[in-house]
C-alpha cells in the first residue's frame, strides 16, 4: 500500500500560538482515518494546515503528499494535486452561482494538472448526474454559494463539490455537524462514493455517528496538539462511552 | 447640568435641604436661580481692546496676548458657519460682555474662607462639594474646580494632587506658574483660527481647567470641573486644556449649569486633550446648560470644540457625554490618532426636547497605523426638539489597517420632532475597514403595552426604555454620573408623552 | 460671480436662433447663471465637489457633429435606440419642449435652463406597456477644447403605464467637455418605470445630471445607475500605472432626486461604480418621503479601483407626516487599490415619529475565509478575487433587467480585474438549471 500523506512531528501555530505540537500521521491511498478528539485539541487547525490557510503557521515538522513537501504548494495548487477539504463553516458568497463556482474550480484544477477545460455541456452534465446523486434540487445551481443555505444543506453542498472534482485526499472537518439523520445518509454515502484503492479520506468528527455509516480503517485521537492514541473502529466506540478524559491525562 | 448632578451619590455627602428625589420630581430646571452678587463686568462689545483688556485682567505675559491677538484679528476674517442643522437669529457679537467675575474675586482669594460665603452658598446649593472634609467623609474620590463666569473660584486637592505630581488648577494660574507648559501645549491640537467659535474663544477665552499628568502618573482621583454662567448678558469661553505624558493616566469629568433667562447667552469652549505613549484620557461631560422653556425662549448656545490628540503610541482619548442641555448644542468631540496603536472613543447620549436643538458628533482622524475607533450616538427627540448626529470618519493614506465601527440610533417621541443623521466617511487608504450603521424609529408600541400591561406607567415606561436605549453610553460613565444621567433623562424628558 | 466671457458669446449666438417667445426666459436664466455662477464646495451639497473653475473657462457650444460615429459597439438589440450628439437629435427633428424646472444650486440650474437642448420627450399613455426598452444614447464627440451642450429629457408615464428606459452616456475620445443633462420624470398613479443610467463618458468630460422623479399613489421608479468613467485600457489592478497614465481632469457629478409624492409610492435605487483613472466621480441620491406609506430601498456598491476619488451621499428624508415610511439604504465599498478614495455619507432627515428608517455604510476589502474557501477548490487567487467582486456588485447588477447590457456591464468590470472569469449569459441567468 502506498503512502498517501506523511506527516512528521507537525508544529503549527495560530495568531502567535502554538496549537499542533509535533504531530505524527501517516495515510496510505485507499484508507479512511478518523480523527477525534475534544474541542481545542487542534483538529481543525490540522485541517486549515492541510488545506494551506496563511493563517496558519507551520512552525516545524513536515508534511508530504505523494512524496512531495506540501509546503511548496499554493493552497489553490493543493486543490489541484488533489486534496480537499470540507469546510465546517462553509462559506457564502452571494451572486455568484453554485454553477460558476464549479466551472471555475474544475477548470482552473484541470489547467494547473494540463488536461483541457470542460466545455460548458460535457460540464453540466457532469454536475447534473451529481447534484442528483447527492439529492439536491438542480435549481440550487443557479442560487448562490452556500447563500441562505441551512447548516445541512451546505454541508451536502461541500460533499457535491467534492464529488464534482474528484480529489484524491480528502480532509472533511465536522462535516457531520448540523445534520440531521437523513442528511447523514446522504453525506455519508457521498464520502462512500468516493472510497477507490487511489484515495484516502480524513474524517475530522467530534462523533461516532458518522463512522457508523462510513467504516474507518483506522481511529486517532488528537489531544493537546499531538495524536495521543490511535487504534482501529473500536477505539471510537470506546471514546463515545468513555469521553476524552482518560486520554486527556495521558497527554 | 442638573444641580445634583456632580453631588453624585447622596450616600456620599451631605444632602442639601431639597434633596435629589424633591428636585427630580418637583423642578424641572432645578440649577435655574440666580446668585445675587456685585460683579465686576466689562461694557458689552468685542475689539482689540477688549481682548487687551482681558489679558491685562489677568495679568498674562506678553506671548498669551499675541495669542489673543491673532486668533482675534484671524476670527474678525472668518464667516460664521451654517453647515450645522440649527437655527438661531443672528447672534450679536457686540452685544455680549466678554468679562465678569464676582467683585469678591479680584484680590484672589488664597483659601475658601476668603471665598464669598454667596458664591460657597451657590455651589452648596448646586450640590458641588468645596470643602474637602465633607468628600472625605464619603467614598466619592473628586477632586473640583468651580468656574463662575470668566473665573475660577477655587480648586480642591491640589495639594494632594501635587504630592502625586499632578498639576489641577485653573488655565489662569497655570499660565502664572507654569507658562513654559501651558506655552508649549495651548493651540498646538485646536490652532487659534480652526474655526469660527475656537478663534473667537482664542481671542477671548476666560477660565477653564489645566490638568497635567506627568510620566507614568495615574491621577489618584478622578477630576472635575464644574462650570456656571450666573451673569446676564455674558458669554462664558472656557478653556481647558488636559496633558498626559507617557504612561499616565487620568479620568476628567465636567458639568455645567445656568440660570433660568429669557435670553440666549453664549459658551464657546475650546477643550485640548494631549495623549503622549500610552496615554490615557478620559473625558466625560454631563451638559445641562439652561435649555429654554417650552416655548424656545431663552437657553444657552453651546459651540464648542473639543478635541483630543493621541500624539503617542498606543495613547486612548475616550470621550463620554450626555447632552440634555442648552437651547442649541453645537459640539463635536474628536480624536486625531497620530500614534500608531492608538485609540479613540466617542460615546454620546444627547437629548432634545422642546424646541431645543443639536447637531452633534463626533470626527475620528486616523493617521496613524493600525488606529482604531469607536463611536456609539444615541440621540432622543421629543417635542419640537431637533436632532443631529454629524460625525466624521477619515482615514488617511498612511493609515495602514485602521479600522472605525460607528452605531447611530435615534429614538423618536411625538410626531413634531426631527432626528437627523449625517455621517462623513472618508477612507483613503485600502486596508482600512470602516462600518457605518444607524437606525430611526419610535419607541415601539409593542413595548410600551407591555410595560403598561405589566402596570407601569407611561411616562415611567418610556423612561425605562430610553434608559435601555442608552445603555451603552451610560456604562461608560463613572457609576455616580451613570445613576445622575439617567435621572436627569428623566426628567428632561418629562411631558414628551401623552 | 464672474464667468467667463466666452459663456456670454454662446449664449448671444444660441438666442438669436431661438423663438422670440422663448427667449426671455431664455435670458432671465442665463441672468440667473451670470451672478450666481457654479457651486463650489463650501456648500454643504457640494461639500466634495467644486464646480466654480469651470465657470473661469472658456467654452463653446459644441457644433454638430461631423459624420455619424459607430455606435455598433454600444447598440442593444430589441431596443428601440434614441440617439442624440453633442445635444442635437441624430435622427429626428426634436420637438420643441418646455424649459426643466429644477431644484438645484440656482447658477447651475440656470446654464443648464439656458442652453437646454430638448431631448427624450416621452409621455406613455394610460395603461400602455411599452414592449420594447427605449435606448437612449447622448453621446458627446468633442473636437475642440471647452465644447459644451446641455440637454433636457423629459419622461411622463401616465395611470398604470409601464417602461424600460436605459440611458447611456457616452463620450467619444477627443478634447475637453463640459456637458448637463436633467431628466425629468413623472409616474401617474401606478405607473411603473424601470431607468437604467449607463455613465461611460471620456477622459476630460466635466458633466453633471440631475434626475428628478415624482412618483405618484402606488406607483414604482426602479433605477440603476452605473458609473465606469474609467479608461477601459487601464492596467488591470493591482497596478499603479494607471496613475502616471491618466491625465485626468474626468467629473461626473450625478444629484438624483426622488420625491415620493403620493401614499404607497415606492422607489429602489441602486448603484454601481468603478472608479480608476484619477475621475472624481461624486453621485448624490435622494429620497424625499413626502407621503404616508412610502417604501424605499437603495443599494450601493463601489469599486475604488484605482487613483480616483468617489462620493457617494445617500440622503433619504421623511416629511412630517410622512408616517408608516419604511426605508432602508445600504452602501459598501470596496477599496481595491492605493491612492483610491472613497467617501460615503449616508444621511436620514426624519420629521415623522412613525418610520422605520436604517442605513448602513461600509468600506473595506474583501473576506480573507472567502478568498481561501475558493482557493481551496482550486481557484487561483486572482480570480478568486475576481469571483468575490463579481459576487459583490452582483447585488446592483442583478437588478439591470436587460440580459444582454448586464452581461456587458458584468463582463466590463470583470475585465478591469484582470482574471479571466466565465460570465457566459447561462451562468449567469442560471439556465443551467
Amino acid at each position: 500500500m502506498s503512502q498517501l500523506l506523511q506527516i512528521e512531528n507537525l508544529h503549527a501555530e495560530v495568531a502567535g500560538k502554538e496549537i499542533l505540537k509535533g504531530l505524527d500521521l501517516v495515510v496510505n491511498a485507499g484508507e479512511v482515518h478518523a480523527i477525534m478528539g475534544p474541542n481545542g485539541a487542534g483538529k481543525s487547525t490540522l485541517s486549515k494546515v492541510l488545506a494551506g490557510a496563511e493563517d496558519y503557521v507551520v512552525t516545524a515538522g513536515t508534511i508530504r503528499y505523494q512524496g512531495r513537501d506540501l509546503a511548496e504548494l499554493s493552497a489553490e495548487q493543493r486543490a489541484a494535486h488533489g486534496i480537499f477539504m470540507g469546510f465546517q463553516y462553509p462559506v457564502e458568497i452571494p451572486g455568484v452561482s453554485n454553477m460558476m463556482f464549479l466551472k471555475a474550480a474544475l477548470n482552473a484544477q484541470r489547467k494547473e494538472r494540463g488536461e483541457p477545460e470542460l466545455d460548458a455541456g460535457d460540464f453540466l452534465a457532469w454536475v447534473r448526474h451529481r447534484v442528483k446523486q447527492m439529492k439536491m434540487d438542480p435549481a440550487m445551481l443557479s442560487r448562490g454559494v452556500n447563500q441562505g443555505f441551512s447548516g445541512g444543506e451546505k454541508k451536502r453542498n461541500e460533499i457535491l463539490q467534492m464529488l464534482v472534482l474528484e480529489p484524491r485526499l480528502m480532509v472533511l472537518d465536522e462535516t457531520d455537524s448540523g445534520l440531521d439523520i437523513d442528511a447523514l445518509k446522504i453525506v455519508a454515502d457521498g464520502i462512500n462514493a468516493m472510497r477507490s484503492p487511489e484515495r484516502a479520506t480524513i474524517l475530522v468528527t467530534h462523533y461516532q455517528r458518522l463512522l457508523d455509516h462510513v467504516q474507518p480503517d483506522a481511529v486517532h485521537v488528537l489531544a493537546a496538539g499531538r495524536i495521543v492514541k490511535s487504534g482501529g473502529p473500536d477505539l471510537a466506540r470506546e471514546l463515545e462511552e468513555k469521553g476524552y478524559g482518560w486520554l486527556q491525562q495521558a497527554a | 447640568m442638573d444641580s445634583d448632578l456632580m453631588a453624585a451619590n447622596p450616600s456620599d455627602i451631605p444632602v442639601p435641604a431639597e434633596g435629589i428625589e424633591a428636585l427630580v420630581q418637583n423642578r424641572k430646571y432645578a440649577a435655574g436661580f440666580v446668585t445675587d452678587i456685585e460683579s465686576e463686568r466689562i461694557a458689552p462689545g468685542l475689539n482689540e481692546d477688549v481682548v487687551r483688556l482681558i489679558s491685562a485682567k489677568k495679568q498674562e505675559p506678553e506671548w498669551l496676548l499675541e495669542f489673543r491677538l491673532k486668533a482675534f484679528r484671524r476670527w474678525q476674517s472668518m464667516r460664521e458657519p451654517h453647515w450645522a442643522h440649527v437655527e438661531h437669529p443672528r447672534i450679536d457679537f457686540q452685544a455680549i460682555t466678554y468679562w465678569s467675575a464676582p467683585k469678591s474675586m479680584a484680590n484672589q482669594p488664597k483659601s475658601l474662607d476668603e471665598v464669598d460665603p454667596k458664591l460657597l452658598e451657590t455651589y452648596k446649593k448646586l450640590g458641588i462639594p468645596l470643602k474637602e472634609q465633607e468628600i472625605l467623609a464619603g467614598v466619592q474620590n473628586v477632586a473640583v474646580d468651580v468656574v463662575f463666569d470668566s473665573v475660577s473660584v477655587a480648586t480642591t486637592f491640589k495639594q494632594k494632587l501635587a504630592e502625586a505630581g499632578v498639576i489641577f488648577c485653573p488655565i489662569s494660574e497655570a499660565v502664572r506658574e507654569h507658562p513654559e507648559l501651558v506655552k508649549k501645549y495651548l493651540g498646538s491640537v485646536v490652532p487659534f483660527g480652526d474655526n469660527y467659535y475656537a478663534a473667537l474663544n482664542s481671542a477671548v477665552f476666560s477660565d477653564g481647567s489645566f490638568v497635567f499628568v506627568p510620566k507614568g502618573v495615574r491621577c489618584p482621583m478622578e477630576l472635575s470641573t464644574y462650570f456656571r454662567i450666573n451673569e446676564r448678558n455674558t458669554g462664558q469661553f472656557e478653556r481647558t486644556l488636559i496633558i498626559c505624558e507617557d504612561d499616565a493616566q487620568v479620568s476628567y469629568l465636567e458639568g455645567c449649569t445656568a440660570p433660568q433667562r429669557d435670553e440666549n447667552q453664549l459658551h464657546a469652549a475650546v477643550v485640548e486633550l494631549v495623549a503622549l505613549d500610552r496615554a490615557e484620557i478620559k473625558y466625560s461631560t454631563v451638559q445641562n446648560w439652561y435649555p429654554g422653556d417650552e416655548n424656545g425662549v431663552g437657553g444657552i448656545y453651546n459651540f464648542v470644540t473639543k478635541r483630543g490628540d493621541c500624539r503617542g503610541r498606543a495613547s486612548k482619548i475616550s470621550w463620554t457625554q450626555v447632552e440634555t442641555g442648552s437651547a442649541i448644542t453645537w459640539k463635536y468631540p474628536s480624536c486625531i490618532l497620530r500614534g500608531d496603536d492608538s485609540v479613540g472613543e466617542f460615546y454620546s447620549v444627547a437629548l432634545t426636547h422642546h424646541r431645543q436643538q443639536a447637531d452633534t458628533g463626533t470626527k475620528m482622524i486616523h493617521v496613524g497605523r493600525n488606529t482604531r475607533s469607536t463611536i456609539v450616538s444615541k440621540g432622543i427627540s421629543a417635542g419640537r426638539g431637533q436632532q443631529a448626529y454629524r460625525g466624521l470618519v477619515r482615514v488617511l493614506e498612511k493609515a495602514e489597517g485602521a479600522r472605525n465601527h460607528t452605531r447611530c440610533d435615534s429614538l423618536l417621541i411625538g410626531d413634531q420632532c426631527g432626528a437627523h443623521t449625517f455621517p462623513y466617511t472618508e477612507v483613503r487608504n485600502p486596508t482600512a475597514i470602516v462600518e457605518h450603521e444607524a437606525t430611526t424609529s419610535k419607541i415601539a408600541d409593542d413595548q410600551l403595552f407591555y410595560c403598561r400591561a405589566r402596570g407601569i406607567g407611561e411616562e415611567d415606561a418610556v423612561s425605562m426604555i430610553v434608559n435601555g436605549f442608552c445603555k451603552d453610553v451610560f456604562k461608560e460613565l463613572p457609576m455616580e454620573f451613570a445613576v445622575e444621567a439617567q435621572k436627569l433623562l428623566q426628567v428632561s424628558l418629562e411631558g414628551a408623552v401623552g | 460671480m464672474t464667468i467667463h466671457a466666452s459663456y456670454g458669446e454662446a449664449f448671444e449666438r444660441f438666442a438669436a436662433a431661438l423663438p422670440a417667445a422663448e427667449r426671455a426666459a431664455r435670458a432671465a436664466a442665463f441672468d440667473t447663471f451670470a451672478q450666481r455662477g457654479l457651486p463650489d464646495d463650501g456648500i454643504e451639497r457640494w461639500h466634495y465637489t467644486n464646480l466654480q473653475p469651470f465657470a473661469a473657462q472658456p467654452v463653446q457650444l459644441a457644433p454638430a457633429a461631423a459624420g455619424t460615429p459607430d455606435l455598433s459597439a454600444w447598440r442593444l438589440e430589441d431596443c428601440d435606440e434614441h440617439v442624440w450628439i453633442n445635444g442635437r437629435a441624430l435622427n429626428a427633428a426634436a420637438a420643441p419642449a418646455p424649459l426643466p424646472s429644477l431644484d438645484a444650486h440656482a447658477g447651475l440650474a440656470g446654464l443648464h435652463r439656458a442652453f437646454a437642448t430638448p431631448g427624450l420627450q416621452l409621455t406613455v399613455p394610460r395603461d400602455v406597456r411599452l414592449d420594447r426598452p427605449l435606448h437612449v444614447l447622448s453621446v458627446s464627440d468633442a473636437r475642440e477644447a471647452g465644447e459644451m451642450f446641455h440637454l433636457a429629457h423629459r419622461i411622463r408615464l401616465e395611470r398604470g403605464a409601464q417602461a424600460l428606459l436605459i440611458v447611456q452616456n457616452l463620450g467619444l475620445p477627443g478634447a475637453t467637455r463640459f456637458s448637463t443633462q436633467s431628466l425629468s420624470i413623472e409616474l401617474a398613479e401606478g405607473a411603473q418605470l424601470t431607468l437604467v443610467r449607463v455613465q461611460d463618458e471620456a477622459r476630460g468630460t466635466t458633466h453633471w445630471l440631475q434626475t428628478t422623479a415624482e412618483v405618484g399613489h402606488d406607483a414604482r421608479l426602479d433605477v440603476v445607475n452605473v458609473d465606469l468613467p474609467y479608461d477601459e485600457s487601464g492596467d488591470p489592478i493591482p497596478g499603479e500605472a494607471t496613475a502616471a497614465k491618466a491625465s485626468g481632469g474626468t467629473l461626473i457629478r450625478s444629484d438624483w432626486r426622488v420625491k415620493l409624492a403620493a401614499p404607497g409610492a415606492h422607489a429602489e435605487l441602486s448603484g454601481l461604480f468603478g472608479a480608476d483613472g484619477r475621475v472624481h466621480l461624486d453621485n448624490q441620491y435622494e429620497i424625499d418621503h413626502a407621503a404616508p406609506h412610502g417604501t424605499s430601498r437603495q443599494w450601493f456598491r463601489g469599486l475604488g479601483f484605482g487613483p480616483s476619488r468617489a462620493i457617494l451621499n445617500g440622503r433619504v428624508v421623511v416629511q412630517r407626516g410622512a408616517q408608516k415610511t419604511d426605508s432602508e439604504q445600504r452602501i459598501a465599498n470596496l477599496m481595491l487599490a492605493k491612492g483610491a478614495e472613497i467617501d460615503a455619507k449616508p444621511e436620514l432627515e426624519i420629521y415623522a415619529d412613525d418610520v422605520k428608517c436604517a442605513h448602513g455604510a461600509s468600506c473595506g476589502q474583501l473576506d480573507d475565509a472567502a478568498v481561501f474557501y475558493l482557493r481551496s477548490r482550486g481557484v487561483p487567487e486572482a480570480q478568486a478575487r475576481a469571483l468575490l467582486i463579481y459576487s459583490f456588485i452582483n447585488d446592483v447588477l442583478a437588478r439591470v433587467p436587460h440580459v444582454a447590457l448586464r452581461l456587458r456591464l458584468a463582463r466590463r468590470i470583470t475585465a478591469r480585474l484582470g482574471a479571466g472569469l466565465d460570465l457566459s449569459e447561462a451562468t449567469l441567468s442560471g439556465a443551467a438549471a
